[in-house]
């Protein structure tokens, strides 16, 4: 099961909830499990943040693969300058 | 009012062009006589990256009327290398990586140059002196000092 | 992935191949294209920093002989809010066609009211002249203070503070708020033995860049343009121009000139759809600069802050909680840096508890855009100026402290996700051996010691290699150059090729025939475009296989490659003589064609950089000018490509960090105009007054890149502030918190302190 975070300023969309466990292979599938449980919410996961897979911050994955001890961070964007 | 009929002498070559009385010998270099090799920073004189040569001294042509240039010599960037070859402060500094984005590179070859021409010994403390009104944003200075100051040795015949 | 190897090119310090044409003068730059037939485009600026535009008429200016096109707001499509995805705080696509040309409303003194396009500068001037504005005047919102507070004069009446809590009933100037928790924050402090806490502010700087904006644009009557101009992303110029202006962004060509320095600041757009619009009314090219003035009162410098730090410590200097409290200013739209600010702070340290909140705040100033890290250097000089004050406070050593709380590989990072293999500690252990740590130091002078961090960016990139007849390379990617990065994409074909660095030659390529390409920015280009640049010379290798398999008679999967040349792999019964990289590109037409490379990716794994920077400063108590004696970078970089241009980096962006620190800042009077629009005023740091910049490249491998390859541009003008800062205490026994660390600042705390 991978773990998924979710930073302060997302959890007004989880209801509260900064942590979860989701089955998953691929984030595309990750972010379809969320939001069967938020609707709405993958309006936000994709496209509007960036997100950390095992350490690896990535703008915007949709076919990564997720493993099964993954973590899985979503992040604000971060372009530089 | 119209235009004033120039004669100049640019990079030992002989040179006329018409120009209002009010363009600075930099917009005349760039836009009239396409040496776009000397560049606009910021056209009040604080920056050096329109440095050239006036009768062998450095000034910013951003500060000079064009039309104060007849019956004069400039020397601009494009005058420093010979044909084929170019001046040993230019290759000192791509050797030394003096330059990043370049846009201060052509006012910092002319600057030394007049520095070498005038003092083939300088310090440290010389060159960053001399080369204060020549700004840079993306080096620190280091890497062109050292440049610099390995030219000098160069030009002094000495072994690098 | 990354293991240690011998490499044969990568390492070494290569002229680069762009270089002849940069030190004679002969390279390309925005103001240096011409057209024939071209106008000359200059925009008339507010004069207010907070008006309403009630009238412009333009009747007088469209007489004058010269004036081929005037335009104002109502020549622009009106564009819908939409975010730009282009990263932190980018903004809306509204608010930046509405900063390109104002439409309703001015938001600073300077912003954009109309232009026209005339034959030459000087008519062009006169026409501008000849505009007649009607503002209704407001109050000036100059500081955050004033924008914060209660009943303060509106910048956007129709802006309400996103992620509040409970949304809001009134609007505000505050466009945002954020927080980022961990734990439990009063039992963190209530853990402390020690709990200190400081506030500091740094002011509005800019990012410097000495080559002014420009362009040309030329439009045909059938829509179709072509847009040249110096920009750090002309794949980002193309997207946002084609919004702005409602085109397509199949219309638009792009090409990038040489760019001279953007920092960040060069990744937005101000004068290209304006060049286009008059372009298109006026049927001819138009060419665009902007004088310095205008760069600094009209273009996008860095985030003025105000950032409350508090840290709770153990004894032995083990932190038990850290709280920010920052506040960025945005300018006149929203969207500051203050969520990377946010995620920075601590970001260096293990803290079990944390609370960090952060404010986005309107103010009449231009809107703000990236400048190196952009967020970081602000809210970082805020905390390694109080960890300073603390390891003081607890008698430790500052490196000691660090190293006590530092993150490694496995720690979790304060803006949520693990660290992979990240070089901190190492940064540390070397700083505390280096000899400019211990050398002696006089009367009035002081050492100063802080760390800095960048998460670096990986996105997308595109490269082609291309093999000559002759065997010689060409790459193509579409990154454009700011401080050498050809000789880096150079220096990794070559080494993937296995041919030799002056067999390589690179271009840049523009929006049509480079395959596209995110910003140069972000340090993401050595990384990025160069994992392109390495997949697309794998990709060759895999084709030259091929070709030498079916010219040997043999199964590709028996050609290994190797020093540039296919041969059989070992044990492999093939009586045949290996084939170069020229040989097989020579018969490439009989083979199959020629050999063409390519490359495109979503890069993952960028490796975050930390970085340790030591100050040595001497402080006149006279005059209070602080004088810099030595100054130290101490950079992990994974693997150093081209190390000259690695130390570059880290020396530049230390001098940019030195200036932010001593001397400079947008001075405003009180109308909201700036007072030091000019290099003489706005003072940055000359050769005279800086010493070497020491460097050390600390080499910890990304795990995530082949060659280990960490981005370098941006973590290096983090630290200096504080280690400026740092030193300036050290060596006066006062802290002063605001920056600059100017003369006349320094010299008032001084002469409070004897008071």
């Amino acid at each position: 099961m991978a773990r998924v975070f979710f930073p302060d300023h997302l959890m007004q969309l989880t209801a509260g909830v900064r942590e979860l466990e989701v089955h998953a292979e691929s984030f595309r599938d990750l972010v379809a499990e969320i939001e069967r449980l938020y609707p709405g919410i993958s309006k936000v996961l994709i496209g509007k943040v960036a997100v950390a897979i095992d350490g690896d911050i990535i703008h915007d994955p949709f076919l990564d693969p997720v493993g099964p001890n993954s973590e899985v961070y979503f992040l604000h964007r971060i372009e530089g300058g | 009012m119209g235009k004033t009929r120039v004669e100049t002498k640019i990079n030992g070559e002989q040179m006329e062009f018409l120009c209002e009385p009010q363009q600075s010998m930099l917009d005349v270099l760039r836009d009239t006589l396409g040496l776009t090799g000397t560049k606009e920073g910021c056209a009040t004189g604080d920056c050096g990256a329109c440095s050239v040569m006036l009768d062998g001294r450095l000034i910013c042509s951003c500060l000079m009327l064009a039309v104060e240039s007849n019956g004069r010599q400039l020397t601009t960037i494009e005058g420093i290398s010979r044909g084929e070859t170019l001046h040993p402060i230019q290759q000192k500094f791509l050797q030394h990586a003096a330059l990043q984005c370049g846009i201060c590179t052509p006012g910092f070859v002319v600057a030394a140059k007049a520095l070498l021409d005038e003092n083939p010994n300088p310090t440290e403390e010389e060159i960053r002196y001399h080369l204060a009104g020549n700004l840079c944003r993306c080096t620190g200075y280091d890497k062109i000092i050292r440049a610099v100051q390995d030219a000098a040795q160069t030009l002094r015949g000495e072994a690098s | 992935m990354s293991e240690a190897r011998d490499y044969k090119v990568i390492g070494t310090r290569v002229v680069r191949p762009d270089g002849v044409d940069k030190v004679t003068g002969r390279a390309n730059f925005g103001a240096d294209f011409s057209l024939p037939g071209m106008l000359y485009g200059k925009v008339l600026r507010s004069p207010h920093a907070h008006a309403r535009i009630k009238k412009i008429d333009t009747d007088a200016a469209a007489k004058i002989e010269g004036v081929y096109a005037i335009v104002t707001g109502a020549d622009f499509p009106k564009v819908g809010h939409e975010e730009i995805t282009g990263g932190e705080g980018a903004g809306d696509f509204a608010d930046l066609a509405t900063n390109v040309m104002a439409r309703d409303k001015v938001v600073y003194h300077g912003h954009a009211v109309a232009a026209v396009a005339a034959k030459t500068s000087a008519i062009a001037d006169a026409a501008l002249a000849a505009i007649k504005v009607d503002y209704e005047q407001l109050a000036p919102v100059m500081d955050l203070d004033t924008a914060m507070a209660d009943n303060a004069t509106l910048i956007d009446e129709r802006l309400f503070t996103a992620g509040l809590p409970e949304k809001p009933t009134k609007p505000s100037n505050v466009a945002a708020y954020m927080e980022f928790k961990r734990g439990d924050i009063a039992q963190g402090f209530a853990q402390a033995d020690v709990v200190v806490e400081g506030t500091y502010r740094t002011p509005t700087v800019h990012q410097g860049y000495i080559e002014p904006h420009a362009c040309v644009a030329s439009i045909n009557q059938g829509g179709q343009a072509t847009i040249w101009c110096c920009t750090q992303g002309h794949f980002d110029v193309r997207s946002m121009t084609s919004k702005v202006l409602g085109m397509n962004v199949a219309d638009i060509r792009v090409i990038p000139s040489e760019i001279g320095g953007g920092f960040g600041g060069k990744t937005t757009i101000y004068l290209e759809p304006v060049a286009m619009v008059l372009s298109k009314k006026s049927g001819r090219p138009v060419k665009m600069t902007m004088t310095r003035d205008e760069v600094f009162r009209a273009s996008g410098p860095a985030s003025a802050t105000k950032c409350t730090i508090k840290i709770g410590a153990k004894k032995d200097g083990t932190f038990t909680a850290m709280s920010a409290w920052l506040a960025y200013e945005a300018g006149g739209y929203k969207g500051s840096s203050m969520a990377p600010g946010a995620m920075c702070v601590f970001a260096p340290y293990v803290v079990p508890h944390f609370l960090i909140q952060g404010y986005d705040v309107l103010v009449n100033k231009p809107k703000v855009a990236a400048y190196r890290a952009p967020g970081a250097p602000q809210s970082m000089y805020a905390c390694e100026s109080l960890i300073d004050d603390l390891a003081r406070q607890l008698k430790i050593d500052p490196i000691d402290l660090r190293l006590k709380n530092a993150v490694s590989a496995g720690s979790q990072a304060a803006y949520g996700p693990k660290f992979n293999a990240v070089g901190f500690k190492e940064c540390l252990e070397a700083a505390k051996k280096h000899p400019n740590y211990t050398k002696k130091l006089g009367p009035n002078e002081g050492r100063g010691l802080a760390a800095g961090f960048w998460f670096n960016a990986g996105m997308q990139s595109s490269a082609e290699v291309h093999i000559n007849e002759n065997g010689t390379v060409t790459v193509v990617e579409g990154s454009p150059d700011i401080g050498g990065s050809r000789a880096s994409m150079a220096l990794m074909a070559a080494e993937e090729l296995g041919v030799p660095y002056e067999r390589v030659r690179v271009v840049v390529a523009d929006t049509e025939n480079a395959g596209y390409n995110n910003v140069t920015g972000g340090s993401r280009v050595t990384f990025a475009t160069g994992m392109a640049v390495i997949q697309a010379a794998g990709d060759i290798i895999a084709q030259c296989k091929q070709r030498a398999a079916a010219t040997w008679g043999i199964e590709a999967d028996l050609v290994d490659w190797k020093d540039g040349e296919a041969i059989p792999k070992p044990g492999v019964n093939a009586d045949v003589k290996p084939l170069t990289l020229a040989q097989i590109a020579a018969n490439s037409g009989r083979t199959g064609g020629p050999l063409l490379g390519r490359a495109s990716l979503n890069a993952r794994g960028a490796g975050p950089g930390f970085s340790i920077n030591m100050a040595d400063v001497r402080v006149d108590p006279e005059t209070g000018k602080v004088d810099v004696l030595r100054f130290t970078a101490i950079q992990d970089a994974g693997k150093a490509i081209h190390p000259a241009y690695v130390e570059g980096q880290m020396q530049g962006g230390a001098v940019q960090g030195i200036g932010w620190a001593l001397n400079e800042e947008y001075i405003y009077d009180s109308k909201g105009v700036m007072q030091n629009a000019g290099f003489l005023d706005y003072r940055m740091p000359v050769a005279s007054d800086l010493p070497m910049i020491d460097t050390q490249i600390i080499e910890v491998p990304n795990p995530s890149h082949p060659y280990g390859v960490r981005g370098v541009g941006e973590v290096p003008i983090v630290a200096p502030l504080a280690a400026v800062a740092n030193a300036v205490r050290a060596a006066t026994g006062i802290r002063i918190p605001d920056l600059p660390l100017s003369p006349p600042r320094v010299l008032a705390a001084l002469e409070a302190a004897k008071a």
